[in-house]
C-alpha cells in the first residue's frame, strides 16, 4: 500500500509542472497584448510600453518562465494587477466560500442522487426508475446559469422564499475569521446571522448540484444494477438473507466504489460550475474572482488561480485513488 | 375533552423547527431584526436610513488616483472631495475644498487655491495646504517614496493624463494656500481636479497606511469608510464632522450584482434602491411603476466608427460624408439600442458644456449619400468594417452595430464586409493603423470638451487614442488655443469651431450617445444624475 501511495504522489509532480507550463504559455500565446489590455482603452503608447516593462513582458519567454516557476516554488503568487492585492491572500479569501458552496452542492447531490439512483435500480421499470432517469437527463442537459436564473425568479422574486443574490444580507457584519461564511456566521454567536448565510446558500447550492446529482444518480443506478446481477448476490439470496440485508450489507459497498470516483471527479467540475453559479447569484468566490480577472486580463490572477485549482483537483484525485484502493484491494496490486 | 398540552416529543420537535426557521430567515426580512452581528453605527442627528446601490462589478480599488473603474469613481465620491466639484447634473465646476475658484497667474502657469478653513478629515486631522500638497505630491512626484511604493500595487495609471503631465509641482504657500505650478498653459486642469485623481487624501492616513490607503480610505467627504469586502459590498456611513451640508443618509451600501436581470429584480423587490447599469430592455419593467422608476439623460460618451485616414481609400472626403448621410442614426438609437441611444450630431453629447446646438451634422438622407458617392467616384469597391466582439458601455450591442451599418451601406449601393477581432487584439492593430472603418467610442472622465476633441483629433495623439489618424493645422491650433484660454465662453467658441471643422471633414461615422440610466426605487429622494457618473450622495434621502 505504501508503494502504491508513493507511486501516486510521484505522478502528481509532472502533472503539476505540465499545468504550470500550459497555463504560462496559454496566457502569452493567445491573441491580444496583455499590456494593452491592462493599460486600458485610454492609455497612450508610452503608458502601454511602461506597462509592458513593469510586467516583465518585454523579456524573452524562457527568462519569464524560469522566473515564474522560481516564484511559484517559493510560494509567491504575485500581485493582482486589477486590485493591487496579494494574490495568495485574495485566493484564500475567495477559495473558502467556493469550497463551502461546492460542499453544500455535493451534499445535496448525494442526498438526492444516491437514494434516487439506488431506488431506480431496485425498482426497475417503475415510475421511480423512469422519473429518476428523466430527471437526471434534464439535470445534465440544463445550463447551470439558466437553472440559477429560474430559481432566482420563481423561488426568489415570485415566491419571495429566498434572497435573490449575495453571500449574506447587505449590511451584516460578519468578521472574516475563516472566510467560510457559514462558519464565520456561526462564530458571531448570532443564530440569525448564521441562518441568513445559510439561506443565501440554498439556491446557489441547488443550482450547482444539479449536474452532479444527475451524474451520481445515473452512476449509482448502473453500478447497483451490475452488482445486483452478480453471482455472489445470488448466493447471498440463496442462503436466505433478506432482500434488505442483501442490498445494505453486500450490494451497496461494492456498488458505491465507482460512485466514489465520480464524486472525486465531480469536485473539480463543481469548482468550474462555480464560475457561473457565483456570477448569477453574485456570491463571493474563486469562480467570480477568476472571471473578473479574465475580463480584466489580470493574468497573474488567472494563472495563479488555474494552478491552485489544478493542484486542488490533483490532490482530490489522489485522495479518491487512495480511498478507492482501500475500498477495493485489487486496485493497489494492479 | 382532549388535553391541549403537547407531548414532550412534539414540544421539542416544534421548538426545534421554530429555531431552524428563525435561524434561516434572512436578517433583513425579519421584523425588528436583531442588531447583534450587524454593523454598529453612531447615528448623527437627522441622518436616517440606508441606501443600497447595486452595480455590476466591484471596484478594482478605492485609492482615488489608482483606480480605473466607474464603480470606484462612484464610491470614492462619497468618501473624498477635490478642491473643486461638479455642479448638480452639470459639467460645470464649482469650489469644494477650495473657498473659491483658483487665482491664475498672468502667464497662466500658476494656479493658487485658497482652502476653506476648519475642514477635517475622517481621522480628525485638519485639511491644510500642506496636507493637500502632500496628497498631490504622492501621486505626481515620481521621486516621492509613497509614489514608488504605490507602483508595486499598480501605480496611478491615468494621473499623468489629467494632472501629472502638466503640473510640475504642488506646494503650500500659506497655511491654507496651495499653488499648482504648470509646465504649460492648460485650462482643463480645473475640471480634471474634480474627478478622483484630484481627490485629496489625509496626509496622516497616507503616512500611516502608505499604499494600504486603498483598504483604509480617509478623506473629507460626507461619508466615512466602514468596510470593504471585495466582490461583496462596500459600506460607508454618515460623517458627522462633515464641513458642508451633512448627509441625510445614515449609511450607503454598494453591492455588486453581476447579473443585470437580477439587479432589476432586486430593485423591484426592494432589496436595492439604485441599480446601475442595466439592460435597456428591462427599463419597461421598472419605469413609471408604483415603487420604481428610471432616471435617464444623454451620457457623456460617444459611439462611432472611424475612417483610417492613413489608407488612400478613405482619403476621400465626399465618400466619408456620403457614408455619414447613409446611416439612420435615430433608427439605431431607437431600435438597436432599445431607446437608450441618442442620435449623434457631432462628437460632443448634449450633456457637455461644449455642445453646439447649432451644429447640423449629417441627417439621414440616402439620396444625398448617393449623390456624394458619385462625387467621390465610388466604383463599387468593398469597404471593410472592422468591429470588436464585446459590448461596450457606449455600444452595448457590440458587433451587431456593424451588421446594421452594413445594411445601411448596402441600401445606397456601397459594398462592405465585416471583420471582427478580439477586443485586445483589435485595440492593438487599431493603434498600428491596420484597420479600415473601425468601430469605437469614448466615455469621458471629465466634463471638459478637451476630453473628447483633444484626445481624438489632436495630431500629436495619432496612434494613441487618435486612431483615425486625423490631424489638421487648423484644428490643432484651435485645440491648443482652447487649452490655453481660461475664459469659458471663449473656450466654448474655440471648441465649437474645432468641432464644426471636424464634423465637416467627417473622419468618423458619428453614430450615437448612450443614455445614462439608473433604475431607482421611489423611496429615494433627491438622487441627481451627473454626466460624469460622479454622484453626490449628501442630499439623497430615503423615505
Amino acid at each position: 500500500m505504501r508503494g502504491y501511495i508513493l507511486r501516486r504522489i510521484a505522478y502528481v509532480l509532472p502533472v503539476l509542472l505540465g499545468v504550470v507550463t500550459v497555463v504560462f504559455l496559454a496566457l502569452r500565446l493567445i491573441p491580444g497584448d496583455p499590456a494593452i489590455a491592462l493599460a486600458g482603452e485610454k492609455a497612450s503608447a508610452e503608458q502601454i510600453e511602461q506597462m509592458r516593462e513593469a510586467l516583465g513582458l518585454n523579456r524573452p519567454l524562457p527568462v519569464q518562465y524560469v522566473e515564474f516557476v522560481g516564484r511559484l516554488a517559493s510560494g509567491d503568487l504575485g500581485r493582482s494587477i486589477r486590485t493591487g492585492g496579494d494574490i495568495r491572500q485574495e485566493l484564500i479569501e475567495n477559495f473558502a466560500p467556493t469550497i463551502e458552496l461546492s460542499i453544500a452542492a455535493l451534499l445535496i447531490a448525494l442526498a438526492v442522487g444516491l437514494p434516487a439512483g439506488i431506488l431506480a435500480a431496485l425498482r426497475r421499470r417503475t415510475p421511480i426508475e423512469y422519473g429518476t432517469m428523466i430527471g437526471s437527463l434534464v439535470g445534465i442537459s440544463m445550463p447551470v446559469f439558466w437553472i440559477g436564473l429560474m430559481l432566482i425568479y420563481w423561488l426568489g422574486a415570485r415566491a419571495e422564499w429566498f434572497p435573490l443574490s449575495g453571500t449574506a444580507s447587505a449590511g451584516l457584519d460578519i468578521p472574516a475569521r475563516t472566510h467560510f461564511y457559514t462558519i464565520d456566521g456561526l462564530l458571531t454567536g448570532d443564530l440569525a446571522v448564521f441562518g441568513d448565510v445559510l439561506w443565501h446558500l440554498v439556491l446557489p447550492a441547488i443550482t450547482l448540484s444539479t449536474i452532479t446529482m444527475a451524474i451520481v444518480s445515473r452512476m449509482a443506478r448502473s453500478s447497483m444494477l451490475e452488482v445486483l446481477g452478480s453471482d455472489y448476490l445470488v448466493t447471498a439470496r440463496a442462503k436466505g438473507l433478506s432482500a434488505r440485508m442483501v442490498v445494505l450489507r453486500h450490494a451497496l459497498k461494492n456498488a458505491l466504489i465507482p460512485v466514489v470516483t465520480v464524486i472525486g471527479l465531480q469536485l473539480g467540475a463543481l469548482l468550474s460550475g462555480a464560475v457561473l453559479t457565483e456570477t448569477v447569484f453574485g456570491r463571493v468566490g474563486v469562480g467570480r474572482y477568476v472571471l473578473n480577472a479574465i475580463t480584466a486580463r489580470d493574468y497573474p490572477v488567472v494563472q495563479a488561480t488555474v494552478i491552485v485549482v489544478a493542484l486542488f483537483v490533483v490532490v482530490i484525485s489522489l485522495i479518491v485513488d487512495l480511498v478507492y484502493a482501500i475500498l477495493d484491494p485489487r486496485i493497489r496490486y494492479a | 375533552m382532549r388535553n391541549p398540552t403537547m407531548s414532550r416529543r412534539a414540544l421539542l420537535r416544534a421548538a426545534g423547527a421554530a429555531t431552524i426557521v428563525a435561524a434561516c430567515t434572512p436578517v433583513a426580512t425579519q421584523p425588528g431584526a436583531t442588531q447583534t452581528g450587524t454593523t454598529a453605527t453612531t447615528k448623527p442627528a437627522g441622518a436616517t436610513g440606508t441606501l443600497t446601490f447595486l452595480w455590476g462589478g466591484d471596484t478594482d480599488k478605492l485609492d482615488p488616483p489608482a483606480m480605473t473603474t466607474q464603480e470606484g469613481f462612484i464610491a470614492t465620491t462619497a468618501l473624498y472631495e477635490g478642491l473643486v466639484r461638479y455642479k448638480p447634473n452639470s459639467t460645470d465646476v464649482e469650489p469644494a475644498l477650495a473657498e473659491r475658484m483658483p487665482d491664475i497667474s498672468s502667464d497662466g502657469l500658476a494656479y493658487t487655491f485658497h482652502l476653506r478653513s476648519g475642514i477635517k478629515f475622517h481621522d480628525g486631522s485638519p485639511l491644510t495646504a500642506e496636507a493637500v500638497a502632500f496628497s498631490f505630491d504622492r501621486s505626481i512626484n515620481k521621486d516621492n517614496p509613497l509614489f514608488k511604493e504605490a507602483q508595486a500595487a499598480g501605480g496611478f495609471p491615468f494621473i499623468d493624463d489629467y494632472i501629472g503631465n502638466v503640473v510640475a509641482k504642488v506646494e503650500a504657500t500659506g497655511p491654507l494656500d496651495v499653488r499648482f505650478t504648470l509646465r504649460r498653459k492648460f485650462s482643463p486642469l480645473v475640471p480634471n481636479l474634480a474627478i478622483p485623481p484630484g481627490f485629496v487624501i489625509s496626509m496622516e492616513a497616507l503616512k500611516k497606511y502608505g499604499s494600504k490607503i486603498n483598504e483604509n480610505p480617509v478623506g473629507t467627504g460626507p461619508f466615512k469608510f466602514v468596510e470593504w469586502k471585495k466582490d461583496d459590498h462596500i459600506t460607508v456611513e454618515n460623517f458627522d464632522g462633515y464641513w458642508g451640508d451633512k448627509a441625510k443618509l445614515q449609511r450607503i451600501i454598494f453591492q455588486p450584482v453581476p447579473e443585470a436581470s437580477v439587479r432589476i429584480l432586486k430593485i423591484q423587490r426592494g432589496e436595492g434602491d439604485v441599480a446601475w447599469p442595466f439592460d435597456p430592455k428591462d427599463a419597461p419593467s421598472v419605469k413609471g411603476k408604483a415603487d420604481t422608476d428610471v432616471l435617464e439623460q444623454p451620457g457623456l460618451n460617444v459611439n462611432m466608427a472611424e475612417f483610417n485616414l492613413k489608407k488612400p481609400q478613405f482619403q476621400n472626403k465626399p465618400l466619408r460624408q456620403a457614408l455619414n448621410y447613409a446611416i439612420n442614426k435615430q433608427e439605431l438609437a431607437d431600435k438597436l439600442y432599445s431607446g437608450a441611444g441618442v442620435a449623434a450630431v457631432g462628437v460632443l453629447p448634449a450633456t457637455s458644456w461644449g455642445f453646439d446646438s447649432t451644429l447640423k451634422g449629417y441627417t439621414y438622407d440616402p439620396e444625398k449619400a448617393k449623390a456624394l458617392l458619385k462625387d467621390a467616384k465610388y466604383g463599387g469597391e468593398t469597404i471593410t468594417l472592422d468591429s470588436y466582439t464585446i459590448p461596450r458601455g457606449y455600444n452595448p450591442q457590440g458587433a451587431k452595430l456593424a451588421e446594421a451599418i452594413q445594411q445601411y451601406f448596402q441600401a445606397v449601393g456601397v459594398k462592405s464586409e465585416i471583420k471582427t477581432t478580439e477586443w485586445t487584439e483589435y485595440r492593438k492593430i487599431r493603434r498600428q493603423g491596420e484597420l479600415n472603418v473601425a468601430f469605437g467610442g469614448w466615455q469621458a472622465d471629465t466634463g471638459d470638451p478637451e476630453n473628447f476633441l483633444g484626445v481624438f483629433f489632436y495630431s500629436k495623439n495619432q496612434g494613441g487614442v487618435n486612431t483615425s489618424f486625423y490631424g489638421t493645422p487648423e484644428v490643432d491650433k484651435l485645440l491648443e488655443q482652447a487649452n490655453e484660454e481660461t475664459d469659458t465662453p471663449k473656450r466654448k467658441a474655440l471648441f465649437n469651431q474645432a468641432e464644426a471643422k471636424i464634423v465637416d471633414d467627417a473622419p468618423w461615422l458619428f453614430i450615437s450617445h448612450m443614455k445614462q440610466q439608473v433604475a431607482i426605487r421611489k423611496r429615494v429622494k433627491d438622487f441627481v444624475l451627473q454626466p460624469t457618473y460622479i454622484y453626490y450622495f449628501n442630499k439623497v434621502s430615503v423615505s
